[in-house]
């Protein structure tokens, strides 16, 4: 089940669609990379998803439930999110600030559970301190803390990373790998810089000029990024014969018809076995770029 | 709502402009009861003789201004609030969490309803207390000001018409807090429209005081009680009673602040709302 999907969802400023028909697939429990370059619409997209902005055209859900049903708010109350800043009370101290967060939400946490939310982003010897006086990695921290008061089911994170220093980026990744793992937490985390998020996300999206260029799972990224032979033919249903007969045990069969075979083999043996079994190649290509080259050439439209 | 209202509270309790703008009320409240015990001390040169400035009546008449005075600083420390509330992002907190807009609009202005007539009865009772202590409420029977006397009618109908022009104050002062989002913006435009339509009341008034306006005053007069949202409680109309001027705040006065109240509260509320759904919240 997809807990975020979007269909056609279009955002136009003036004369530019600074997202472009795009549909997500978001699926519950996980962690959706979504990557793109500055200005690529990432930001855009996730504050059309949280209300905070109106599409010019197209449609998303939340657990089902489309923008355009009122039922909508409802659901909100279990997303929470991080767009573009930490929204907080800097007059306030750290306490106050969840304490406020407590008021709307309609919860109240004892002196404990509050303790304990700031004992996860490690800011618990600053509780009473004027949120003022944070540095921008505290303010961050802090705001993970506010943005999991509720217990969501949906957590969405504008560029997280920014303004942690390694050890807070390290320890946000463990955070965040612990919430999707143990308490089932789907997470939309974005990033312009894909080794941010190559130990976490399990799914990517990657955008570029507002259009969503591919979605993928970071296995079959991981295989996109292995030295592998692809290849497509006319009829896929006895390619796995041939492929017993070659002893080739690693190869995915791809739903568009591409076949990627990762144990290396000379291409000519190859063809040859193919050609035996009266099977015609309609194309071959063989890989050998890294996760990070597939990256930038999906971005320069290269792939 | 009712969890919006009690979030903007306890904001409110912890906002350090709101604890100005309380410092300012009390520093006011004794500004203005020295200020009438010089003038008494200088006219009967003497304190506490037999005719006293300093009482809760004069206090309270004195008090009640929702421009002049203490008046002003309430919808400025609303524009503070509201405006923070976008600048600091925690509005858009509110829509994160599912609130609509609507609720969340409708939620600020009548947080700032509240807020401005709790914080002008803190004031105004303050006032009352404190002439009230000195010179009793009314030892005289009548209250009277520079302009003239005034009975208890117009007293009752003076704290109503000034109550009542919050309806328009705070939706104004919201409407242009979410237009500007920006404390530089709106409150320049907020205390400049204030002040015009304060001083409109007070010149329009002054035609009145040497008798019955002309005819064409009565007319451009009878105009401005349905124009002038604060006509009513800034414009002190005069009229000859036996040998001396009376304040009154007569039935079309009375008719007008509520219904000129009524309007431009509803006009700024709907434009107000209007551009909050329309807008994007950065």
């Amino acid at each position: 089940m997809y807990l975020i999907e979007t269909n056609e969802l279009t955002k136009r400023y003036g004369d530019v669609n600074v997202v472009d028909h795009v549909n997500m697939h978001i699926p519950e429990g996980s962690i959706y990379g979504f990557v793109g370059e500055n200005g690529s619409g990432k930001t855009t997209i996730m504050r059309l998803l949280t209300g905070l902005a109106e599409p010019t055209s197209g449609t998303y859900s939340l657990f089902g439930v489309s923008n355009k049903n009122k039922e909508i708010y409802k659901k909100r109350a279990n997303v929470s999110a991080i767009v573009e800043t930490v929204s907080l009370v800097p007059s306030m101290t750290a306490i106050d600030n969840i304490i406020y967060q407590e008021k709307y939400l309609g919860i109240k946490l004892t002196k404990k559970q509050r303790e304990e939310l700031l004992m996860k982003v490690h800011l618990e010897k600053n509780e009473g301190k004027k949120v003022r006086n944070f540095s921008l990695g505290m303010r961050q921290r802090l705001g993970i803390a506010l943005a999991l008061i509720n217990n969501p089911k949906i957590l969405l994170l504008d560029e997280p990373m920014n303004g942690l220093d390694p050890e807070g980026i390290a320890e946000l990744r463990e955070l965040l790998i612990e919430l999707s793992s143990k308490e089932g937490l789907t997470i939309l985390i974005s990033s312009h810089i894909l080794s941010e998020l190559e130990k976490i996300a399990n799914v990517y999206g990657f955008i570029s000029h507002g259009k969503l260029l591919e979605e993928i799972s970071a296995e079959d990224l991981q295989n996109k990024g292995r030295k592998s032979i692809v290849i497509r033919v006319n009829d896929s249903s006895k390619i796995e014969d041939v492929f017993i007969k070659m002893k080739i045990k690693d190869y995915k069969i791809y739903p568009n018809g591409d076949i990627q075979i990762f144990d290396l083999i000379p291409i000519s043996k190859l063809v040859l076995a193919l050609d035996k079994s009266k099977i015609e190649v309609i194309s071959l290509n063989s890989i050998d770029e890294s996760v990070e080259d597939y990256y930038l050439n999906l971005m320069k439209g290269g792939n | 709502m009712a969890k919006l209202f009690n979030a903007f509270f306890f904001k409110l309790r912890k906002d350090l402009s709101f604890r100005i703008t309380l410092f300012i009320g009390i520093g006011l409240a004794i500004l203005i009861s020295l200020i009438l015990l010089g003038i008494e001390l200088i006219v009967n040169g003497t304190l506490g003789s037999s005719h006293r400035l300093l009482t809760g009546e004069t206090m309270l008449t004195n008090s009640l201004s929702p421009v002049a005075n203490f008046g002003i600083a309430i919808p400025v420390n609303l524009i503070t609030f509201t405006v923070l509330e976008f600048s600091q992002g925690t509005i858009r907190n509110k829509i994160i969490a599912g609130y609509s807009k609507f609720k969340i609009y409708v939620s600020l202005y009548l947080f700032g309803l509240i807020f401005s007539l709790a914080l002008l009865s803190i004031y105004v009772g303050l006032c009352t207390a404190i002439g009230s202590i000195y010179g009793g409420f009314n030892p005289y029977g009548s209250g009277f000001t520079s302009f003239g006397s005034f009975t208890p009618t117009y007293l009752w109908r003076l704290v109503l018409t000034t109550f009542i022009s919050y309806l328009f104050i705070v939706s104004f002062t919201v409407f242009f807090s979410t237009l500007f989002r920006q404390i530089g913006g709106a409150i320049p435009v907020v205390i400049v429209v204030l002040f015009f339509f304060y001083f409109v009341a007070m010149i329009a008034s002054t035609l009145t005081l040497g008798g019955e306006p002309e005819n064409e005053f009565k007319t451009v007069i009878n105009i401005l009680k349905f124009v002038d949202p604060l006509f009513a409680p800034c414009g002190n109309v005069a009229e000859l009673n036996g040998e001396s001027f009376i304040l009154v705040i007569d039935d079309l006065s009375l008719i007008g602040n509520i219904v000129s109240n009524l309007v431009y509260a509803s006009i700024f509320f709907i434009l107000g709302l209007f551009i909050f759904k329309k807008r994007d919240v950065k």
